[in-house]
């Protein structure tokens, strides 16, 4: 039989003979689902709905992960065809799971994942193992902070991640400082940007290195310039000034290999510095069962089924690749978690001959990475690696120059995720390309 | 209330580092143990807030003799019951940078020494042999005791449980002790929120609520919970061996120590100073900041590592730093096992055979001695030397 010892280093699943050690506090499931944000909240309904018995196991006190401290509307537009705020959103997954009758254990952490689905986890009520038939890694991800960027300059109090802030400020009900500078233009920053405005702080600026804006259009429009927040691009901090608290940065324009312009730069006096400079999908428990990751994406290497390269363990949502929009997390979710009911059915065939969806010149990268052959109507993502007008988008048979899909794009931006419905049968890799 | 004869012969209140490990011994010495618990599981007090260190290297006969009994509970438990706590067997270094701490450990090595512990003084240059990071500027050496270690308090708290039960104790979570149940001086059970338990025993287990149980009794135990906090951070391939404490005080705080655990992450954490009495486990932001900042003055070679989580948890103090053991003289019945001072985890294993000889009155003649420098009535006049 299989024993789950724990070995040396934390690895489960290891196969030796003999019977269960006292420790061993073993339940069974369909389909576990990490993590209960808006990924996860959807697949646990989506495997639900497919006849699984499903688990979610969220390691906050409450489910809903990040929707609870996003106050702002704008959620729900494709989903639920209307705009609601990130905790409306959350509470109606939440409902719809309680409906469902679906297990839910909050203040439950992951601890490790074997690629034989065997979960530790550390809850309130102790030290389980849990063993699936499916996972679903819906973690979400994390911030990129100071350090990964590597700001010079003082180690003063004052300097804040985005999402951290917003947390401090919406949930906690804290207020950060009186002057505040952001660097970084994606969603959150600019979020935060306006939320702090309301709240009576004075934001002096947003500055982007690139010469692009990370976050969505519509967030630049109903958050700065709608209060006359001024947005600087090809602009980054390059001194942070203040002994025990924040008292100034120094700003400075960069030239196209974005480096910083001697004689640009400018010192701005202030005492809390936001950064919303990027996320990091929170693959930790991912790596631990082996699942292969992509480079581009920091999230799995998974086929049309969002299937990871372990069998059985699907992925959807942050953790798989950084969404513009929560909507589009809960759709990967709801597909992710269906299938996982199935693979724990027995109902997907393995893999058998697949092939392999490459990013060409122009594209950052196409999710999902593989397809079984043959497969079709296969729902493609991709972003862009710079704002583009009039664009062609291709994919093409990397064999044959087939053409499988060509579509001309008014406007694209590497802020936003796109989708693409491959609707013909693929049947040789494809290499997905941007032209003018 | 007629002298029924009870289904059980000891309760203990609190399945923590004392009560849990103390429950699989006595259960194995065949008594009818029923561990009480207001939390959902074991280990949810203070034993989740330790990081898991095990050291017999003490400054005194009694913490010595139990923590080498708990060392060799811990460290052979695997063979003997089959389940991996993580035992990590790295040693610990104490370090010295000046004279007046070379000085009190070189004292203190003579005790150590004479009771057989397997502890040594390095000089500079083994120091830096044995944990080539450290910084030597100003270096004079420190002690090293390669048989202590490590342990994981989260898997070893669950393997206490899970033998405990399996020798036959019982335990029910989530019930709150809301006093004792007591007849001419003598106690006769415990109550709860949810129910009456009946036995001639009482162990008070309970952590930094111990004096909260001791006032239930018509005792004041002088054990009072004071915060420390802990660190951990992303683990990183190994590059430190044992155990590090410096025990230079500092205007902001005492000693601090460190260790990487076997899945690569390094474990820390410090004592403040002043104290921070309280059962309050909101952690605080002055303490990561503290902390760092003295971690890597020692091993420069941290500044580089990202901290993933802190915590903060309570450490049961007494007022001369040593846990108060033995039967409380005003109630009959009442067994006290209090009063740990952050020492729980690795006090456990070795104390609760102590409590199991003490109930069961088998106690060795050679273990009467520690009992009587753990009496709860002690004169409290030494002060612990190496908290």
């Amino acid at each position: 039989m299989t024993v789950f010892g724990m070995g040396k280093h934390g690895n489960v699943g290891v196969k030796t003979q003999g019977f269960a050690t006292p420790l061993e506090r073993l339940r069974d499931v369909d389909v576990a689902v990490i993590g209960g944000g808006p990924a996860g909240l959807a697949a646990a309904l989506g495997a639900s709905r497919a006849g699984a018995e499903v688990v979610i196991l969220e390691r906050g006190k409450r489910l809903g992960g990040i929707l609870n401290q996003c106050i702002h509307d704008g959620f729900g537009l494709a989903l639920y065809k209307e705009s609601i705020s990130g905790p409306e959103y959350a509470e109606r997954l939440m409902d719809d799971v309680g409906r469902e009758g679906i297990r839910v254990e909050t203040g439950a952490m992951v601890l490790d994942l074997s690629a034989d689905k065997i979960l530790r986890v550390n809850s309130r009520s102790g030290y389980s193992l849990v063993r699936a038939k499916s996972v679903v890694l819906a973690m979400g991800c994390r911030e990129r902070t100071r350090d990964m960027i590597e700001i010079p300059g003082d180690r003063p109090a004052g300097v804040w991640t985005a999402g951290t802030a917003q947390n401090l400020v919406n949930l906690q009900n804290l207020r950060l400082g009186n002057e505040i500078v952001i660097l970084g233009s994606g969603d959150i920053g600019l979020i935060m940007a306006r939320r702090l405005t309301f709240e009576g702080m004075k934001v002096k600026g947003v500055f982007e290195i690139l010469p692009w804006v990370g976050g969505l259009e519509r967030n630049v429009r109903q958050c700065l310039s709608d209060f006359s927040i001024p947005l600087e691009l090809t602009t980054t901090v390059v001194d942070i000034c203040g002994r025990d608290r924040l008292s100034s940065v120094v700003v400075s324009r960069v030239d196209e290999a974005l480096k910083p312009l001697a004689g640009t730069e400018r010192e701005i006096p202030c005492d809390t510095l936001l950064l919303s400079v990027g996320l990091i999908p929170e693959n930790e428990l991912s790596k631990r069962a082996g699942v292969e990751l992509s480079p581009a994406t920091g999230g799995a290497v998974v086929d049309e089924m969002f299937m990871t390269s372990v069998p059985g363990v699907f992925s959807c949502g942050n953790v798989l690749q950084i969404h513009d929009v929560a909507d589009w997390a809960s759709f990967e979710g709801f597909v992710a978690g269906k299938n996982a009911a199935l693979h724990a059915r027995g109902e997907i065939p393995t893999r058998g001959t697949i092939v392999r969806i490459t990013p060409g010149a122009g594209v950052r990268y196409a999710l999902p990475q593989i397809v079984r052959r043959s497969a079709a109507g296969v729902d493609l993502h991709f972003r862009v690696t710079a704002p583009r007008r009039n664009v062609w988008i291709e994919a093409r048979g990397s064999a044959s120059g087939t053409i499988f899909f060509r579509r001309k794009f008014p406007r694209l931006l590497p802020s936003e995720l796109q989708k693409i419905k491959l609707t013909t049968a693929i049947d040789e890799d494809l290499e997905v390309a941007a032209h003018d | 209330m007629a002298a029924t004869k009870s289904a059980t012969d000891v309760i203990i209140i609190g399945s923590g580092s004392v009560g849990t490990p103390a429950a699989l011994a006595m259960a194995e010495s065949g008594l009818r143990v029923l561990v009480l618990d207001r939390m959902p599981s074991v280990g949810q007090g203070s034993n989740k807030g330790a990081i898991g260190g095990i050291r017999a290297t003490h400054s005194d006969p009694a913490k010595i003799r139990i923590c080498l009994r708990s060392l060799e509970i811990f460290s052979t438990w695997k063979e003997r019951r089959g389940d991996d706590i993580e035992w990590h067997k790295g040693g610990y270094m104490f370090v010295a940078y000046r004279n007046r701490e070379e000085k009190a450990l070189r004292e203190l090595l003579v005790t150590q020494k004479a009771f057989g512990l397997n502890i040594d003084w390095l000089d500079r240059s083994q120091m830096l042999d044995l944990v080539p990071d450290l910084n030597p500027e100003s270096l004079i050496g420190g002690t090293f005791s390669p048989d202590d270690g490590s342990a994981s308090p989260l898997l070893s708290a669950h393997a206490f449980w899970k033998a405990a039960e399996k020798a036959g104790a019982k335990f029910r979570f989530g019930e709150i002790v809301m006093g004792l149940i007591m007849e001419n001086g003598s106690v006769r059970g415990v109550r709860t929120d949810k129910g009456e338990y009946h036995a001639a025993v009482v162990v008070n287990a309970a952590g930094g609520w111990a004096a909260e149980v001791g006032r239930m009794a018509g005792l004041d135990l002088p054990v009072k919970p004071d915060a420390h906090e802990g660190a951990v951070t992303e683990p990183v391939a190994p590059f430190l061996k044992p155990m590090v404490v410096d025990i230079r005080p500092t205007d902001s705080s005492v000693n601090y120590y460190f260790f990487q655990h076997s899945t690569g992450q390094i474990i820390f954490c410090i004592t403040p100073n002043p104290s921070i009495w309280g059962l309050e486990t909101r952690e605080t932001s002055s303490f990561l900041p503290m902390v760092a900042h003295r971690m890597v003055s020692l091993i420069p070679r941290l500044q580089n590592l990202r901290v993933r989580r802190t915590w903060r948890n309570v450490y049961p103090m007494t007022p001369d730093g040593f846990p108060l053991v033995g039967w409380a003289r005003e109630v009959k019945g009442l067994l006290l096992a209090v009063g740990m001072c952050g020492q729980g985890f690795m006090l456990g294993p070795g104390l609760g055979e102590l409590l199991a000889h003490v109930v069961n009155d088998t106690l060795p003649t050679k273990d009467r001695e520690i009992m009587g420098l753990l009496s709860p009535y002690r004169k409290f006049e030494g002060q612990e030397k190496l908290k």
